[in-house]
């Protein structure tokens, strides 16, 4: 690994430098992202010597895996990233003054887009300086904490100096500054500024002077790569939603312009699958599909073996459903599930007359569960979703809702079946999708929103039980904070593998029973929830998808009432989200809920004080009534009384 | 049929309608301008064969045109003020009519709240003239409890007062000579509902008349039928379609789960001329409010499929171009168009012209080309467009304009700016196929005026604030130029950008006025001519009857919809209960501006101490001038 003397590349012309890059990778979980292998495989070709710099605690196999594009792996103290590990790698160079030019860097961006060594070349030219890949004149970005956006600390970018430079009082003064450590410290911008203070040459592949913004590799990334930047800037697609949106920086373009440019977009996705909340990529990436129902890019000679999944416990509107299971391509298999011998002979009847015309059907009898469609999924059909005879899972339901009004139930069941089978050439379109992307894990249509209070809170109060079972299942994606990415509804078609670690755990029916200690809330619910993330743990992606007419009746609705919602504050969404987040809870606009608001808003240091006596003030105040109400009704029931009037 | 509480004991002898029978209409007709939209007529002479004689009582305004299409579908034409609503409307027939009712075996009451008919009237007549009864009603409404208008009390189980049909044992009594003789006045819409839809059919129940009703209410949920399923009662036979399901408050019908667009679909698939809806609704309904009621976007792929090569439309391209080197660009968009098309330039100055000719030269022909050299940049694509221009889109020449203008990316928000003009552009003129499917809307609607990109809104503040300080002059000019189409409450619905393409005819009402460069002056301000103009073209089609609606690439609709969809998720975590609840909150509170003590105490006193809010700004008007005098005093 260390014999750099027998390397080939040193017999390249002496113009070039001899460069040692060291690679920092940020995470040490969840397996080596392609994304890295991909770029270190391009530049060995350009450098001598590859280091990859791995957190304290990756995992021997994933250490392996690096073997093959870097000569040395080294394992950090540290956990996570910190930039102190570019000098701690340094020191454990053994031949550093055999060297150049060292290279600092690490997982924070995609690339190469194109190719590195026209930047290489141009920047050796003035082998004294060091330089940066892209500058930054312009300060950091606003980060979104509260949102579950913190000002992202990562590998730097790209800074290269003369190994020479390793000498200089300025790189020691750096690392080892006397007073006070401040957090963004050891910054990569930081640095480049100590640099340039200190009086040595500073130069930048990409000067933001030749760009319209003071931070290109953030606000500009498509100009940079058409000035031959070859990489871009993970966080153009990490940071929060509505400030990225603020700016119109679009992940989803520039995602397709990386394709356009050759790049394998599929490494970039299964990283951002992995590591952004699943709604706020579907946000950035603008990860929904219209599709028009033409069949177009479907390609027939290669079909998938789909199974369709089905629990009925409504036989009003089952018809209507087995119907439309025509329009998926021959042959698929149909798992039909419902609660008992009667209605699963009723069953059998209706398939047979009906126009779903499956290659193969099996209808089971369950336990009537709370779990309902889920449990009949997760345990009823496991031997479907873990065998491997499927490529893809088409997961509906026929289930009675009783209580809603005619025109929501009718809502909810054209607007779940026709996104996802609408037509022949639509389910057509959707396959296409699959065919395209084999790292696409799930479709379903967007959250629902007419008709249904999703909006603001689609977790329902299962955020913590969702919290506590990816602790079990080892999912690490980042929960979405307000809503997540769901099929709420409960219908998706997904690839198997993509669900796998929800699929691989024995669940039983009894852990759906509600108030099964030790067991979760309405895993149903929970599980509904979670689909998302379990495949963004695997590196799968998520897409949602639309009807044409679909999306016309949604974004009208979407757009006129966010239009009446965000009347009444100023700015641009990301800072009408921001105030009213920073305000809090608004109640009833009483007097209660405005002073916190002003306190919140106006007073931030002392809200932060007062807020936890502020909420067990709160509690207790709720507490009581409780406690009187509940007395008063016992004293009603006691007497006989009604208690309607309690209230 | 029967419902139980229209069930009476003892009741009243009833008979059926006699095979021979007369049948008079009386039908109330509102409409603001007097013009008599087309949907009236077209339920009247649907009527004629089954009504011998049909009186239609006009509340408020009557146009000569408006008199000229209710002679030719009604025996009689009355005009009467505006008041008392549709009821009093009833009374004047009823009372106009007089003792010659008695020459009638059944009278209808009804109004013009309805089109229809979209299910043929033949067999709702044929089965209810056979029922022994006095009256039926089209459609019922449940018993409401508390009421809801006044909340005391309960609003009755009643039949639905815009179609009231009474026989002649009933209207030939002493009963309902009083009735109709101690109508209470009526001020307001409540009041209608309140002192007359309500209590009608329990009144006469319970006096021992027989009522029945055609469509019963459908589900066992305490909802608007006639309007909450529209949809599902045309499905059952019902003739009649509420107007209501398509101006109600967007989230309202959203909440309830209603669906315009289906309903829409229902009534084409079963025969109606649905272009009678919509040119009624353009030009009755805020824009904005009807493309959200019936979802009038249309998100269309790349595939051409909706064009019908065989009937082109004439097409003219109207170009602005400030910026001579963009004509490749907009001339690369045009050429997406499936046919030939004449191209007008318009540019500032006789160099940038030249360029713009050889540009143009260049390229392969697609038809004629001119190139005008406008005396004046004030107000630059719109006064372009509207003087510049007003010969050849006034000629009749053309089906279809495409307004196009070089738009540039400013320095400053490059990225913003960027994705705007891709917006535009994008969404009228994707690639050939998907410009023939928004040709192809054209064709199949002969009523679709224009058609543009939805609002901007990534990268702009426009969700919420699109009318900025151009409301005020949007009305005045509203006035000015005749257009009458309500107004948005918020954002307008509008071709923010100025680019779209739109029928020459459905632009009237703006190029008919004589407009001069001087009025352009200064018209890019806030609150300016330019800002109000980019405003009100779909409210100058809908004056004309045409109506917009939106067009979208499935690109830019997955961009835009995650963007919404996110951002109002976000938005929402920290208020209460549903979005309808949610907006309801915010509008009462009313502009949360900084957040400051002074802002906080306007929303407090807002919502719940309206009267004291002048006191409060008075009282802080005071503070702030004593504070400043302070300061003064203090030499600070």
């Amino acid at each position: 690994m260390e014999s750099v003397s027998n390397d080939p590349r040193q017999s390249e012309s002496p113009m070039t430098p001899r460069r040692l890059l060291l690679y920092a990778l940020s995470r040490s979980v969840g397996g080596i992202d392609g994304y890295v292998l991909h770029a270190l495989t391009a530049l060995r070709a350009d450098v001598a010597r590859i280091v990859v710099i791995v957190p304290n605690g990756t995992g021997e196999s994933d250490r392996a895996s690096l073997t093959d594009v870097a000569d040395e792996v080294r394992e950090s103290p540290s956990d996570g990233f910190l930039a102190s590990v570019y000098p701690w790698a340094l020191d454990l160079e053994p031949r550093l003054r055999g060297f150049d030019e060292v290279i600092l860097t690490g997982d924070s961006w995609f690339g190469p887009v194109g190719d590195f060594r026209p930047v290489l070349e141009r920047m050796s030219r003035s082998p004294r300086a060091v330089w940066g890949m892209v500058e930054n004149s312009q300060g950091e970005p606003e980060s979104f904490p509260d949102e579950g956006f913190p000002e992202p600390v990562g590998p730097w970018l790209w800074t290269a100096i003369p190994s020479s430079f390793i000498d200089s009082p300025a790189w020691t003064s750096f690392w080892h500054p006397s007073g006070r450590i401040a957090p963004r410290q050891f910054a990569e911008r930081a640095f480049l500024d100590h640099v340039r203070a200190s009086g040595t040459d500073l130069d930048f592949a990409f000067r933001a002077e030749h760009f319209p913004s003071g931070d290109p590799g953030l606000f500009t990334p498509l100009l940079l790569l058409d000035a031959g930047c070859p990489v871009i800037r993970r966080d153009v697609f990490t940071r929060y939603p509505p400030f990225l949106e603020r700016f119109a920086i679009s992940g989803r373009e520039n995602l397709a312009s990386l394709a356009r440019r050759g790049y394998p977009v599929g490494l970039a996705l299964a990283n951002l699958a992995r590591t952004v909340a699943p709604k706020a990529l579907n946000a950035t990436g603008g990860m929904l599909e219209v599709l028009p129902g033409l069949g177009a890019g479907y390609d027939p000679t290669h079909p998938f073996r789909i199974a369709v999944v089905m629990h009925v416990s409504d036989f009003d509107h089952v018809v209507e459903i087995l119907d439309r299971l025509r329009f998926l391509p021959k042959p698929y298999d149909l798992f039909l599930t419902t609660t008992d011998g009667k209605r699963a002979t009723q069953l059998q009847r209706i398939v047979e007359q009906s126009q779903a015309d499956p290659a193969s059907f099996d209808v089971r009898v369950t336990p009537a569960s709370r779990g309902r469609d889920m449990s009949d999924f997760f345990v009823g059909c496991r031997d479907v979703l873990q065998g491997n005879d499927h490529d893809l899972v088409l997961k509906l339901h026929a289930r009675a809702k009783r209580r809603k009004t005619v025109n929501l139930r009718r809502y909810f069941r054209r607007y779940q079946l026709e996104n996802l089978l609408d037509s022949r050439g639509y389910v057509e379109d959707i396959l296409a999708l699959f065919q395209a992307e084999p790292g696409l894990g799930l479709v379903f249509p967007p959250m629902m929103h007419i008709g249904y209070s999703t909006m603001g809170g689609a977790w329902g109060g299962y955020r913590d039980e969702a919290e506590r079972l990816c602790e079990k299942l080892g999912v690490r994606v980042p929960l979405d904070l307000v809503s997540p990415l769901a099929p709420l509804g409960a219908m998706w078609i997904g690839r198997p593998q993509a669900l796998q670690l929800l699929t691989q755990v024995r669940w039983r029916y009894s852990d759906y029973r509600p108030r099964n200690p030790n067991k979760y809330r309405e895993l149903a619910r929970v599980q509904e929830r979670l689909v998302a993330y379990a495949a963004s743990e695997l590196g799968y992606h998520v897409r949602t998808v639309l009807t044409p007419e679909h999306a016309a009746i949604s974004h009208t609705a979407l757009e006129t009432k966010a239009d009446d919602l965000f009347a009444t504050t100023r700015g641009w969404p990301v800072e009408q989200i921001r105030i009213l987040h920073r305000a809090g809870f608004i109640g009833h606009g009483g007097i209660v809920a405005l002073s916190r608001m002003y306190v919140r808003l106006n007073h931030p240091r002392a809200a932060r004080l007062l807020m936890p006596l502020y909420e067990l003030a709160f509690r207790t105040v709720i507490a009581l009534r409780t406690v009187r109400v509940g007395g008063r009704s016992l004293a009603a029931m006691l007497l006989g009384r009604p208690t309607g009037g309690a209230e | 049929m029967k419902t139980a509480e229209l069930v009476t004991f003892p009741s009243r002898p009833a008979s059926q309608f006699p095979a021979t029978g007369r049948r008079l209409l009386i039908y109330v007709v509102y409409d603001p301008r007097g013009d008599i939209e087309d949907y009236i007529p077209y339920a009247l002479s649907h009527l004629r064969e089954h009504c011998a004689r049909i009186v239609t009582v006009v509340n408020g305004a009557l146009t000569d045109r408006g008199r000229e299409r209710l002679s030719a579908v009604a025996d009689d034409v009355i005009v009467r003020a505006n008041e008392g609503f549709d009821i009093w409307g009833y009374k004047h027939g009823l009372d106009t009519i007089g003792d010659e009712i008695a020459e009638f075996d059944e009278v209808i009451i009804a109004n013009d709240t309805w089109f229809g008919p979209v299910q043929p009237f033949g067999p709702v007549f044929e089965r209810m003239d056979v029922r022994r009864l006095h009256f039926w009603g089209m459609t019922d409404h449940v018993r409401v409890e508390p009421h809801p208008f006044t909340n005391t009390g309960y609003l009755p189980y009643h039949l639905q007062s815009y179609w009231l049909v009474v026989r002649r044992d009933m209207f030939m009594s002493e009963e309902w000579r009083r009735y109709w003789n101690d109508l209470p006045e009526m001020n307001s819409y409540s009041d209608a509902v309140v002192k007359h839809e309500g209590v009608f059919t329990e009144h006469f129940t319970d006096l021992g008349f027989v009522g029945e009703v055609a469509f019963p209410t459908l589900t066992d949920k305490v909802e608007n039928h006639a309007v909450l399923y529209a949809e599902q009662l045309l499905e059952a036979g019902c003739p009649t379609l509420k107007r209501r399901p398509f101006f109600q408050w967007a989230p309202y019908l959203d909440h309830l789960a209603v669906v315009g667009r289906w309903t829409l679909d229902t009534v084409e698939r079963l025969g109606y001329p649905v272009d009678l809806v919509y040119s009624d609704l353009a030009r009755n309904v805020a824009p904005r409010t009807l493309n959200a009621d019936a979802a009038m976007l249309e998100v269309l792929p790349d595939i051409g499929t909706a064009y019908d090569r065989s009937r082109p439309l004439r097409t003219v391209v109207v170009a602005h171009i400030f910026y001579p080197e963009m004509t490749g660009e907009i001339l690369d968009r045009a050429d997406s168009l499936p046919a030939d098309y004449d191209l007008v330039v318009t540019t500032p100055d006789a160099s940038g012209a030249a360029e713009i000719s050889a540009a143009i030269a260049s390229r392969e022909s697609r038809g004629a080309v001119d190139v005008r050299v406008i005396p004046s940049n004030s107000g630059r694509d719109q006064s372009a467009f509207l003087i510049a221009c007003r010969d050849i889109l006034m000629s009749e020449d053309y089906d279809i304009v495409v307004k196009l203008h070089s738009k540039r990316t400013p320095q400053g928000d490059y990225n913003v700016g960027r994705l705007f003009k891709h917006q535009q552009f994008s969404n009228l003129l994707n690639s050939p196929g998907y410009t023939e499917n928004v040709l192809g809307l054209f064709q199949r609607e002969p009523g679709l005026g224009i058609v543009y990109p939805p609002m901007v809104h990534i990268g702009y503040p426009t969700i919420g604030h699109a009318w900025w300080a151009n409301k005020q002059g949007f009305r005045e000019w509203c006035a000015t130029l005749g257009i009458r189409v309500p107004i948005d409450d918020g954002s307008p619905l509008a071709p923010y950008g100025s680019m779209f393409i739109a029928r020459p005819a459905a632009l009237r009402r703006l190029l008919a006025y004589d407009w001069s460069y001087s009025e352009f002056e200064g018209a890019y301000d806030d609150g300016g001519l330019a800002h109000i103009l980019e405003r009100m073209p779909s409210y100058a089609a809908g004056e004309e009857g045409f109506h917009t609606r939106t067009v979208a690439t499935a690109d830019y609709l997955a961009s835009s919809y995650t963007a919404l969809d996110y951002d109002f998720d976000q938005f929402s975590s920290t208020l209460p209960d549903t979005t309808m609840e949610q907006i309801q909150l915010l509008r009462e509170l009313g502009p949360l501006e900084y957040g400051t003590l002074r802002d906080l105490l306007r929303l407090y006193l807002r919502s719940r101490r309206p009267e004291q809010l002048p006191r409060f700004e008075s009282l802080l008007t005071l503070c702030d001038r004593v504070r400043g005098k302070l300061r003064r005093v203090l030499g600070r």
